[in-house]
């Protein structure tokens, strides 16, 4: 356990002390700055819309800008996590100290999730700001951030797989937007497949933009919950198995 | 040096069967764990006033449910109300397995929508932004049994300072469920045998496109014979639409039975013409006893601004009096349909033997008269100056009158004086000067009296909307796209800096 946090902090702390940090935090909070600005104009211009949608749930799922954020987001983040060891030579003395495949891979998992999830921290003062126009549901803005966390943990944990499978940051973002970009793409096919056909579910079950929209609403669909986590969870496993075999080509 | 090498040639092989072994099974286990969490779910409500939580009425309404119940949803992609009502039917479909869910989106299968707006017959147009648009946005089904709801069914939005609405999804949903169950509808009688146009009629004068309208508010028309008082039973409410010729004695008394007994009577009735003049309705006794009066008048409205060119004074605006069955149409509104009213005769307050007294919907200008001898009608060329025996105005157009009745009932009886504001050219003419079809279908459903049921409780107000400055707005955007980001650049420069100025080395590493 001990090895395990001594290892998360030097992750956290690893990450916060380059520029490519504080470089994603401020691209990020101006991205999103720029997507809650939007929306409070639509919302002051939308008077007699006729809408029963609240701006908190616009912001959290309703619009194409959230998912584009975390396609540039979570492949920034889970590049270099094992691709940066690899390239800099610094995984050989991780593989041969006295830590086992599992803490490495939560270790830098946890970093990565925990970064994530700091970086989202500044958007709550969106909803404070929001908050003197008018009342907001903040059930539904904490179960929108939870599901922020569900759909950031799955995908953290594929690009973290990404970083384990090539020795090249680059190829690791690539292949992580693009297992994001096939499952955003499954996910809206509900809005082509017709309803009640097998296809449809398959669709509507992964889809992250029914789960962001769920979730922004203040519902919480255990479907949901059960996709993520077990993506993130065989991701990992998987990430194990693999950290697994090069400690065991590190020992020969 | 070779022999142990080649000892663990196979040791590897065989990790990475294993490995892979491992993998295929985790992934295995992966669509299981899916294929089980999507036949077994659950979903948890977690939004302030359990916005998506149904009320037990609903839910005892779908317990009840012995067949199936198709909802079809005619909403696209991009319209706001369409994710809200889509969760909620989501905990219709999870309450009870007979309420059927189809989905056609206008924009994108446009086939599908063509054959829902047949089978429903059903108004189709386009937004400014391109979207198709129904006239229903819900239309729920049970054998051939079908209720409409429109988008203003399913939200209440204020307009007050603090932009909010009323979802009001789950009391369209439940309604139209019991109603497509129950068969309890309001039942508009037109009455025939007095020169009436048809409700089958689609001509210019014919009551086609006002019948079309009430069946798409799920009221059911049937027409009536006045004479035979057994065939107004299932009515509630009775419709005399621009006859041509006077009612009998015996059919104002029917009529007066049944209004008595607590029902709804809408008359549209203008100058009924003849060569001898103006003729008298036969249900002169009937109005006045509800404080009507009703004359062989015929309005000429002389405000140049308020009658239609070419019309000689005949055809012309309305002013509209403050009340709930006029609302959107009151004078007082920037931005209303006008009223446009033809041919029409006066109406004025008398006193009536049992105290009612009426109240104004329309009228006039106090420049409009009202003509009693028509004889030089056909010479006019233009708005004709008003004689020494015309009534000048303001002349009352449409009143209403409610009276209670036994039982605790209220007998609500509304007359406009002119046909045409129901037939077929008032419901063609443009939305900004449609409000005359406006008004008989609020007329409808007043006198329909249909009482909101009060068993699904009202949600809770959402703020829907930002009623905001320009300066808060300036204000909110400075903040967000400067302040914030701003502050961490200044908080990761600040960390850069004091890295430059330990040499460049992390404090984790120097420890």
């Amino acid at each position: 356990m001990r090895a395990f946090s001594a290892l998360l902090v030097r992750e956290l702390f690893a990450f916060f002390v380059t520029p490519l940090a504080w470089v994603l935090l401020v691209v990020f909070l101006l991205v999103q700055g720029l997507h809650f600005s939007l929306l409070v104009q639509h919302f002051s211009a939308a008077g007699e819309a006729g809408s029963d949608q609240s701006p908190v749930q616009a912001f959290f799922g309703n619009t194409a800008i959230l998912y584009l954020v975390l396609f540039l987001l979570v492949p920034a983040l889970t590049m270099r996590l094992f691709a940066e060891e690899r390239r800099s030579g610094t995984l050989e003395s991780l593989l041969t100290a006295p830590i086992t495949a599992t803490q490495v891979v939560l270790a830098k998992y946890m970093g990565a999730l925990l970064t994530y999830l700091v970086l989202w921290l500044p958007t709550a003062l969106y909803l404070v700001v929001l908050r003197q126009t008018g009342a907001i549901d903040w059930n539904a803005a904490a179960t929108s951030y939870l599901g922020l966390a569900l759909v950031g943990a799955a995908y953290l944990a594929v690009g973290l797989l990404m970083s384990a499978l090539t020795a090249s940051q680059f190829i690791a973002l690539v292949l992580t937007a693009l297992v994001m970009l096939a499952l955003f793409i499954v996910g809206i096919g509900e809005f082509v497949a017709t309803p009640g056909t097998p296809l449809y579910a398959v669709c509507h079950h992964v889809s992250m933009w029914s789960q962001m929209a769920n979730f922004s609403s203040g519902i919480v669909d255990t479907r949901a919950i059960v996709f993520d986590l077990s993506i993130a969870l065989t991701c990992l496993f998987v990430t194990v198995r693999v950290v697994d075999s090069w400690r065991q080509e590190a020992r020969g | 040096m070779n022999a142990p090498r080649e000892s663990r040639v196979p040791g590897p092989s065989r990790g990475r069967l294993v490995d892979l072994a491992a993998v295929v099974a985790a992934f295995v286990v992966l669509v299981l764990v899916n294929v089980v969490a999507a036949r077994h779910w659950k979903r948890i409500d977690a939004s302030t006033g359990g916005r998506w939580t149904l009320s037990p009425a609903s839910l005892a309404t779908l317990a009840a449910l012995e067949e199936p119940v198709h909802v079809t949803l005619l909403f696209g992609a991009s319209d706001p109300l369409g994710q809200s009502v889509r969760h909620t039917l989501e905990a219709y479909t999870a309450a009870s397995r007979l309420v059927e869910v189809e989905s056609i989106d206008p924009d994108r299968d446009p086939l599908a929508f063509e054959d829902v707006r047949r089978r429903y017959t059903l108004e189709a147009g386009r937004t400014a932004d391109g979207r198709v648009i129904a006239d229903a946005s819900i239309v729920v089904s049970r054998g051939d049994r079908a209720w409409f709801i429109a988008a203003s069914d399913l939200v209440e939005v204020s307009t007050g300072d603090d932009m909010r609405a009323r979802p009001r999804e789950e009391r369209a949903l439940t309604t139209a469920i019991r109603r497509v169950l129950s068969g309890d509808r309001t039942v508009a009688c037109f009455s025939t045998g007095h020169g009436e146009a048809s409700v089958d009629d689609s001509g210019a004068q014919g009551l086609e496109a006002f019948a079309t309208t009430l069946k798409k508010s799920n009221v059911e028309v049937r027409s009536v014979m006045l004479a035979n008082a057994a065939s107004l039973e299932a009515c509630s409410l009775v419709v005399v639409a621009a006859p041509r010729e006077a009612f009998t004695k015996a059919e104002g008394l029917a009529l007066e039975a049944f209004a008595r007994s607590g029902h709804g009577v809408f008359l549209a009735i203008g100058p009924l013409l003849a060569e001898s003049g103006i003729l008298e309705t036969g249900l002169e006794a009937f109005l006045e006893a509800r404080g009507i009066g009703i004359d062989p008048t015929l309005v000429v409205e002389t405000v140049a601004d308020r009658v239609v060119a070419g019309s000689r004074g005949l055809r012309f605006r309305a002013e509209v009096a403050e009340h709930p069955v006029t609302t959107g149409l009151a004078e007082s509104l920037a931005s209303r349909p006008l009223v446009v009213i033809d041919l029409a005769r006066t109406l004025r307050h008398v006193p009536s033997a049992r105290g009612v007294s009426a109240v104004d919907l329309l009228h006039s200008s106090p420049q409009a008269f009202a003509l009693r001898d028509l004889r030089d009608v056909g010479a006019w060329r233009d708005v004709p100056p008003r004689g020494p025996s015309d009534v000048p105005g303001p002349h009352a157009l449409a009143m209403l009158a409610e009276e209670k009745v036994e039982g605790g009932k209220v007998a609500r009886v509304v007359v406009v004086g002119s046909s045409a504001i129901v037939e077929a050219r008032s419901f063609a003419e443009p939305v900004q000067s449609r409000g005359g079809a406006f008004l008989t279908e609020s007329i409808v459903a007043f006198l329909g009296g249909e009482l909101p049921i009060v068993d699904v409780p009202e949600k809770q107000e959402i703020a829907a909307g930002l009623r905001i400055t320009d300066e808060a707005r300036a204000s909110i955007g400075r903040y967000v796209l400067l302040v914030v980001p701003g502050a961490f650049a200044a908080l990761g420069l600040a960390i850069a800096w004091l890295r430059r100025s330990r040499g460049g080395v992390p404090r984790g590493k120097t420890s």
